[in-house]
This record gives structure tokens, sequence and C-alpha cells, in this order.
């Protein structure tokens, strides 16, 4: 791994981490909201860097974050680990795959719902083991992560937009017309 | 803004739509097929703690192996009035007539159910 | 009867329906009288005192249980046993006291059914013996839920539940002709969600339970109960609980303490002779079950 990558991957983690942090310390009007807004970095790092760079920052944000608040290791890291792993994944899959098909709004929505499948999931087999809870909040999780989803896949474009601009470098599998 | 939205691309745009159209109907299934329930069962680490019917108005005490919580059930509804769960979603979810409230971090299930808990289901009478 | 007596009826009159439980509750409570172990002027009490001089003419009720005893002893070699009295009184399961191996081995002796005579035609029954015993504890549960199955059915009821502590009989259809949900309780408890360990569903027959959480007390890491094996005057210890579901109460109830001191393999030899269905639940807690139980049992979920 060359020096630019570390840096580039330490200097997004830390912002992944700042934007968890922010979301960690916000009241939460709706149980089960969740902003997801580490997302947009773990978004702009997939086009802008690829897939290895993402998951870094990713594995990062959720590990430091989780020593931060006192959860390593616990229920909420486990949750937040697979969530964050999937969401990436699944992410970096469709990219990987599918280049053009989706822009950033598209993938944040699979990023969304991957993340919220994976802690569903992971929910059912750890803590619940009651299907029927489990299938009763799915749904609504499942629309609040599609809505969260989309704000930050316009987030992410626009930030995408203007590291191009500035950058002056050259990406062209993001270019599109 | 604007324009980030209006450079989405079509299959963007499609999964928006059928995710939103699926999860909204997923929501109204599970309105219409929760039942109106009858008791409180109280589920700890997967297994049932307590079961209170749902029409007496009690204030229960729930300690568990990850932190304690306060269960109030009044006028036919059910609460988390108090949690040592950090983000007390539990609590956030107010009253509930139907349904569950989850508390991920103290692995405690609240489920307004029909019947008693599944092991006495509509049994006539014990053995034992 | 010094225990829970619970009995359920389906009838389109109240009337109808008061009158024939309040009859069949009359009818256990005069059953429970004649055949109480612990009254001194029960049938049962003139029929120990008289042991070894004489014959007691008794009730056909009383008779016919202590026919019914006999025959369960016969069958299962004495794994039940009625006279097992002297040992029952050595015991006592309120305070946390083994009693003396010498005292057991010197009642014993006393413990022999095929010293018990009786007389069908003069309804007599005598104890060979001096000091000698009867005990009706491990059947007479059964056999007044029969007896208030009876009562029930000659009130005009045709289907009903009665449940005598753990000692069930069902008889007819609930409403809706559906048959009557039964569970059976899971011997080690840790709390009300394994309550039971697995149901059925019965139409005219008798399910009996029996198991060392009864009556109990543990020294030593050893749980000493009530269940005692005739043979040896100590707690039979190879099994937790013997369900047994039977035609009638009586024999449901008495073999289910004959299977409980015979083992897991002759207890089910002797379930699957007598015809019967059972389900035995050993002290590593396996389970094991008639062959034709099996698609009929539903288990609940345990750790």
């Amino acid at each position: 791994m060359q020096s630019q990558d570390k840096y580039r991957i330490a200097v997004l983690a830390a912002y992944a981490l700042a934007l968890h942090g922010f979301e960690y310390l916000l009241p939460t009007p709706i149980p089960w909201f969740r902003l997801g807004l580490a997302n947009i970095i773990t978004l702009v790092a997939l086009t802008l860097y690829g897939f290895s760079t993402a998951m870094s920052v990713t594995l990062i944000r959720v590990i430091l974050a989780s020593i931060f608040t006192g959860t390593f290791l616990g229920p909420a890291f486990l949750l937040s680990l697979s969530g964050g792993v999937s969401s990436t994944a699944a992410m970096g899959l469709i990219y990987a795959v599918q280049r053009n098909l989706f822009g950033p709004v598209g993938l944040s929505l699979i990023g969304a719902l991957f993340h919220n499948i994976a802690q569903l999931t992971l929910a059912y087999f750890l803590f619940i083991q009651r299907i029927e809870a489990i299938l009763i909040i799915s749904p609504l999780v499942i629309f609040i992560g599609v809505l969260t989803g989309f704000a930050n896949g316009v987030v992410a474009d626009i930030l995408i937009k203007n590291i191009l601009k500035k950058d002056g470098e050259t990406i062209h599998n993001v270019t599109r017309d | 803004m604007k324009k980030s939205i209006k450079n989405t691309t079509i299959a963007d745009r499609v999964l928006f739509f059928v995710l939103i159209a699926c999860s909204i109907a997923g929501m109204v299934i599970v309105q219409e097929a929760i039942p109106q329930g009858a008791y409180v069962n109280i589920e700890i680490d997967g297994s049932l703690a307590y079961t209170f019917p749902l029409d007496s108005d009690r204030i229960v005490p729930v300690s568990t192996p990850d932190g304690d919580m306060i269960i109030e059930i009044k006028d036919e509804k059910v609460r988390v009035s108090e949690s040592d769960c950090p983000k007390k979603f539990c609590v956030s979810q107010g009253w509930i007539a139907k349904g569950a409230i989850i508390c991920l971090p103290n692995k405690t299930v609240i489920l307004v159910e029909q019947g008693m808990p599944y092991s006495e289901k509509k049994l006539d009478a014990i053995s034992g | 009867m010094d225990t829970y007596v619970s009995i359920t009826v389906v009838s389109e009159s109240e009337q109808v329906s008061q009158d024939a439980i309040e009859q069949a509750f009359a009818a256990i409570e005069t059953f429970g009288n004649r055949i109480n172990f612990y009254s001194d002027k029960s049938e049962l009490a003139m029929i120990n005192r008289s042991a070894g001089t004489a014959g007691v003419s008794v009730s056909t009720e009383t008779l016919d249980i202590i026919d019914k005893a006999l025959f369960v002893a016969d069958a299962s070699n004495g794994a039940f046993d009625p006279t097992i009295g002297p040992l029952i009184q050595l015991w006592n399961f309120h305070e946390p006291v083994k009693p003396h191996p010498d005292d057991i081995k010197n009642r014993l002796p006393l413990v022999n059914y095929r010293h018990v005579s009786i007389d069908k035609d003069g309804d007599v029954v005598m104890l060979k013996e001096k000091n000698m015993l009867l005990d009706l504890g491990g059947i007479a549960k059964g056999y007044a839920a029969d007896i208030a199955v009876d009562v029930l059915k000659k009130n005009g009821i045709s289907s009903g539940l009665v449940v005598i502590a753990g000692d069930i009989r069902t008889f007819g259809s609930k409403p809706g002709g559906k048959p009557w949900n039964i569970g059976i309780r899971n011997p080690r408890q840790k709390n009300r969600a394994d309550e039971i360990i697995a149901k059925m569903q019965l139409t005219d027959k008798a399910i009996s339970t029996s198991g060392d959480y009864e009556r109990f007390f543990i020294q030593d890491g050893v749980r000493y109960h009530h269940l005692l094996n005739p043979g040896t005057g100590f707690p039979a210890m190879t099994i937790r609980s013997v369900s047994i579901i039977a035609d009638k109460g009586v024999f449901a109830d008495a073999f289910s303490t004959a299977v409980f001191v015979l083992g897991p393999e002759k207890g089910m030899d002797l379930v699957n002779k007598m015809n019967m269905e059972a389900v035995i639940i050993d002290n590593n807690g396996t389970i094991y079950t008639t062959e034709a139980l099996k698609d009929k049992l539903y288990f609940e979920k345990i750790d």
C-alpha cells in the first residue's frame, strides 16, 4: 500500500468517525431512526478510491467508534460491524459489476438496504429469536433506511463532484453523461 | 442538490420507488397482520420471563443481565418508561397496544400477543 | 381429597352442569374419606389397624380400588406395591432427613402385595401380616378421576375434563368437536416459560404423570423423592418423570408409578405389554415415547 493510500484512508476514516460520533450525539426522534451519515464517506471512498479503501475506512470507523463509546466487541459493535461490512460489500459488488447502472444515490440505497438486512438478521440470531418481532419492525426500518439512504446518496454525489472538480484529477470511472 | 437529483440514473429512481413501495406495503401488511393482543409477554435473552394481561394496569421493574428497565401497562397499552440502555429506543417508542417493543442492548422483547405464552397456549390441563 | 381438583364440563344447560359438578365433587370427597391413609376414621385405616388379625368389610369402591391396585402390582411384578405404607411412614419429606438404613431394612419384609387377600363376595380385605400398611397414594387420584367421570356421565354430561393434581381424565370433546389439549410438565422447570415439555391432544383418555419433583428434598446433591422402590425402600433414581396415557385414570396413575420404579427400558416394556402410551424422561433428560405417540406429541422448545 502506498503512503498516499494510507493517508487517504486515515483522512476518510477520520471524517467517517466524526460523522458517526455526531450522529451518536443526536437525539433520535423515532426509534430505529439512524441517519447513517458515515455511509456518505464510505460511498465517496468507494467511487473515488475503490473497494479496498472503502472497506478499510468502514472497518476503522466501526472499530474506533466502538472503542470510543466503550462498546467494543459488545452487541452494539457486532450490529454496527455487520451493517457496515454488509453495506460496503454490497455497494462494492454492485459498483464492480455494473459501474454505470447506479449513481451514488442508487448505491447509497443499496448500502442502506443491506445495512438494515444484515442488522435485522443478526439481531434475530443473536438477540431476539422471535421472527414475528423482526417481521413487525423490518418494513419500518427499511422504509426509514430508504429515506436516509436517498439523502446520503445526494450528499455523497455533491461531495464526489466537488472533490473531482478540486482535485483536477481525472477519474474516468465516475464520469457519466 | 436539485442537480444531484436530476443526475440520478434510471436505475437509481426505479430502485428508490420499488423500495419505498415494498416497505410501505410491508408496513401495511404488518399492521393488518398484527392481531389485537390480550397479553404482554416479556422475553429476556430469548426466553419468556413474564406474562401479564394487557387489561390490568401495573408497573413492572425488569432486571436483565444487561440492564434494568421499567415496563408500564396502563389502559390496555404497554411502554418502557425507563431503561438504562444507551439509546433508549425502547423508551422513545412510547405506548403500544399491539406489536412489539424491542430493546436490543438489554436483549428484551415486549410482545403484545393474543394468547398466553406458547407453552400454555390453549392448554386445558397440565399433567405432572 | 386433600389436593387440587378441577372439573370442566361441556353442556348447554348451566343447571345440569352445576348439579353434575356438585355430585362429582361430593363423590370424590366420599371416596377420599374412605381411602385416606392419614385419617383414623377411613376404611383404609381400619384395614391397616386390623393387619395380621382380622379381615375388614369395606365399601365396594374401596374393595375395587384395592383389587385394581393388586392387579397393577402383579402386572408390574411389585414395582408398584400398595403395601408400601410402612416405608412411606418412614420417609418424611417435610424435613430433609434420610431414614436409617436399618429401619428401612426392617420394614422391607412388610412390603408385599401378595400378603393382601380380598374376598370379592363379602367385600372383605385383609392384610395377612401384622404391621403391614396399605397406602393407595399411587393410585387414588386416578381412581377418583374415574369416579368423577362416571358421576358426570350419569348426570347427563357427555364431555368434560377432570383434573386431580397431575392426574387428568378426558371424555368427549370440547365445543366444536375439538380434542382436549393437555400439557406434560417439564420435570426441571427454570421459569414459567418451560412449564411444560410437550403437549398433545386427548379424547376419552386419562393421563397421569409421576415425577421426582412433587415431594422431595436434596441432600449431598442427591434428590430424595417420594417415589420409593418397594424392593429397596429408597427412591427410584433412573427417571425424572413418567406420563402414562390409558383408558382409565386408575391405570394411568398406578402404572406411572410402576414405570417410574422400573426405569426407562423395563418400564417401556411394561407399557407396551399393557397397550398403553407413555412419555418417559430419564435422569439425563432423554425423552422416550411409545411408537404411536411420536406423531401426536408436540415438544416445547426448552434450553
